[in-house]
């Protein structure tokens, strides 16, 4: 009898203290915010989609990206396309119609959203890490270490960075590294040492605007050793315009992807059914502009794919930032 | 001024420098060469290949040529000479004729000069119809659509702040800056040169052949493309600058006076709404210039742009540092501008730097 008095005297006090309200973090507060906006919502559900097309390519897809279901059967329509002759009638087996050498379009975009989805994700978890560290220490050890700093970030901004990247496709395509993972990783790579860059430069302002603040001092004060003040106090404080520029980072290295991959300095065609990335869709591109009049549904699947999943990310990302913007106010 | 602007263009030497070392040492680092037919597949006759090695100075050393410096060291040859032997290799050769404004010799194209590919006409045509002229052209024609669409999309949505008009354009902003403008590209020859068969899907020379007049028609799609993102990006900032000043206390003030909306609008709010627009576009055409290279590609177009993604797969070793170094002093050239016109509207930033 006492105890559930007592509890509800906790709560009572409880609700006085914060309105009647539980309270939430910030970042409670941003989610909340971010799923009000609809775009990014409607953006999230796609690119959900676009995940589960990338991850369970293999079951989903009809075929594999290599096999050529039927000889002989090339370039034929998509399947609602009704046409004079056989030939160019669609055929339902291969609803998006098969190329010029008789893959299955369909499996070919299906697999496209692996190469894509990768793409974008594994080099920003490279430039997040490499960047919020230099950033991190540059800030705020100062010095020898934020000159070098910004010297690289001028350099990096006046190289046009698309023309960075194709000479690095181009240059070190036959090389050991180039071949990895039919040149994914050569990618990885390019995209990584160009991008780190701004991450470093947005981080170390950050700290720069941050080290100065009295909740610092007062850790300082209070005898916090440096790499526990920047950890502790200074990161979680900086974390709201890393991840939008995280959010950012994923469709600029998805459209290098296809923009390479257009231009013939993406990723290499698999030769082996069994590898994990086949294709993508910067590549299938390229494969259908040439008969761009005749075989229309060779360039239409792919290049709508690449604009919705461009759309969505910068849905998304437009919504983190709004979402995190109050926290961001007067830090940017 | 005039120091924060000697300043502001001496910081760019290095850079350029810095992009032409790195260009520089990664094309070398490419297998193959300009002799193969078929770059890493097929290579030219060693013999030959060797004398265009020699009459070309692909033989010497990439950076530092130690060997001369040897010799020239045991012959007790003054400073100057040691350096001049040190430094006589493939890329302080270059930097050394570029200092004087020569490009070198296309390794491909034979007989003719990097710069005379770039900047000058084939024989017995007028200037403006070189390569250079018609990558500017369709530039230029891309920065006026974009400005001209972004500027009034964006004022028009201030002004019909949460209407569906503002929605509109707004979600159209939005979309357009998301889309890669080489997909854009891709949609618009699907739906104006296949669907609704209005140009061709082979664009047409930019040049007519007998007048050299600019062909508009032919440029107009390109332009198109090259323009959407510029114009999206110019849409939204130009909507939030003009909000911004909406609530200015100034415009307040003007309106209660009395005067007429149209001046309002037109001398109170949009002079210092445009602040912020002004200084973007500099980046803008940046923007513009690197993305000519895919455009060009796409429409096949003769540019520049064209000419650098060709030159590439061709191992042109100096026509790739030529257009590297000419798209590099371009982006250099609109950062700067940026910089300068922010020092002129803003002294602030001169007192900060």
């Amino acid at each position: 009898m006492t105890g559930t008095t007592s509890t509800t005297g906790a709560k009572l006090a409880k609700a006085q203290l914060y309105g009647g309200r539980k309270p939430t973090s910030l970042w409670q507060d941003a989610w909340r915010r971010l799923l009000r906006n609809k775009a990014a919502v409607a953006g999230m559900i796609v690119i959900g989609f676009f995940a589960v097309l990338a991850i369970f390519a293999p079951v989903i897809s009809p075929y594999n990206p290599l096999d050529i279901p039927i000889p002989g059967n090339t370039l034929r329509p998509a399947a609602w396309i009704k046409g004079t002759t056989p030939q160019t009638t669609g055929d339902p087996r291969f609803i998006l119609g098969t190329d010029n050498v008789g893959h299955d379009v369909l499996s070919e975009v299906i697999w496209g959203a692996r190469t894509s989805l990768v793409v974008g994700f594994i080099p920003m978890f490279i430039i997040i890490l490499v960047g919020t560290t230099v950033g991190l220490v540059a800030g705020y050890v100062g010095g020898w270490v934020d000159t070098i700093l910004m010297r690289i970030t001028d350099i990096t901004y006046a190289f046009p960075d698309l023309l960075f990247f194709i000479i690095m496709m181009s240059a070190l395509r036959d090389t050991a590294i180039g071949q990895l993972m039919n040149g994914l990783v050569l990618l990885f790579v390019s995209l990584s040492l160009v991008n780190w860059v701004g991450v470093a430069r947005l981080v170390r302002g950050q700290v720069l605007s941050l080290k100065r603040r009295d909740f610092v001092e007062a850790a300082r004060m209070i005898g916090a050793s440096g790499p526990r003040i920047v950890l502790r106090h200074i990161f979680p404080n900086s974390l709201a315009p890393i991840v939008v520029v995280a959010a950012f980072n994923i469709p600029a290295a998805i459209l290098t992807e296809a923009t390479l991959g257009f231009l013939g300095l993406g990723i290499r065609p698999a030769s082996d059914p069994k590898a994990v990335f086949q294709t993508s869709w910067g590549m299938l591109l390229l494969w259908g502009k040439d008969a761009m009049r005749s075989q229309t549904w060779l360039l239409v699947a792919p290049a709508v794919c690449i604009a919705v999943v461009m759309l969505c990310f910068t849905f998304i990302g437009d919504g983190l930032r709004d979402a995190l913007d109050p926290m961001m106010k007067g830090t940017s | 001024m005039s120091r924060f602007l000697i300043r502001r263009a001496l910081i760019n030497i290095p850079t350029l420098f810095v992009v032409a070392l790195v260009t520089f040492a990664i094309m070398h680092a490419t297998p193959g060469g300009p002799w193969d037919i078929d770059p890493g597949k097929r290579t030219a006759d060693p013999k030959f290949q060797e004398v265009l090695n020699r009459r070309y100075g692909l033989d010497k050393p990439l950076f530092l040529n130690t060997k001369a410096f040897e010799a020239a060291w045991a012959e007790r040859a003054n400073p100057l000479r040691l350096t001049q032997a040190l430094l006589d290799t493939q890329f302080w050769n270059y930097i050394w004729n570029l200092l004087h404004g020569d490009l070198g010799p296309s390794y491909r194209l034979r007989g003719r000069d990097v710069q005379e590919v770039m900047f000058f006409p084939e024989s017995g045509e007028p200037i403006w119809t070189s390569r250079f002229g018609t990558t500017a052209l369709i530039g230029i024609l891309a920065l006026l659509i974009a400005v001209t669409v972004g500027l009034s999309l964006g004022i028009i949505a201030a002004l019909k702040q949460n209407t569906i008009i503002d929605y509109t354009s707004l979600f159209f902003a939005t979309a357009a800056y998301g889309i890669p403008n080489f997909v854009l590209g891709i949609f618009m020859i699907l739906i104006f040169a296949v669907l609704l068969n209005l140009v061709p899907v082979m664009t047409p020379p930019i040049w007519f052949e007998d007048s050299h007049a600019p062909n508009l028609a032919a440029a107009f799609l390109p332009a198109l493309t090259l323009a959407v993102g510029p114009a999206a990006y110019l849409a939204r900032l130009t909507r939030s600058s003009m909000l911004e000043v909406m609530r200015q206390d100034y415009t307040r003030t003007a309106r209660a006076k009395g005067l007429a909306e149209r001046v309002v609008v037109g001398r109170h709010m949009l002079k210092n709404a445009l602040i912020p627009v002004v200084t973007v576009l500099g980046p803008a055409l940046a923007n513009l210039v690197t993305g000519s290279f895919i455009i060009e590609s796409l429409f096949q177009v003769n540019g520049i742009g064209r000419l650098y993604v060709e030159s590439i797969s061709r191992r042109d070793y100096s026509m790739i540092m030529g257009t590297t170094l000419f798209y590099a002093l371009l982006i250099v050239l609109a950062n700067m501008s940026v910089d300068i016109v922010y020092g002129v509207l803003d002294p602030r930033m001169r007192m900060a730097d």
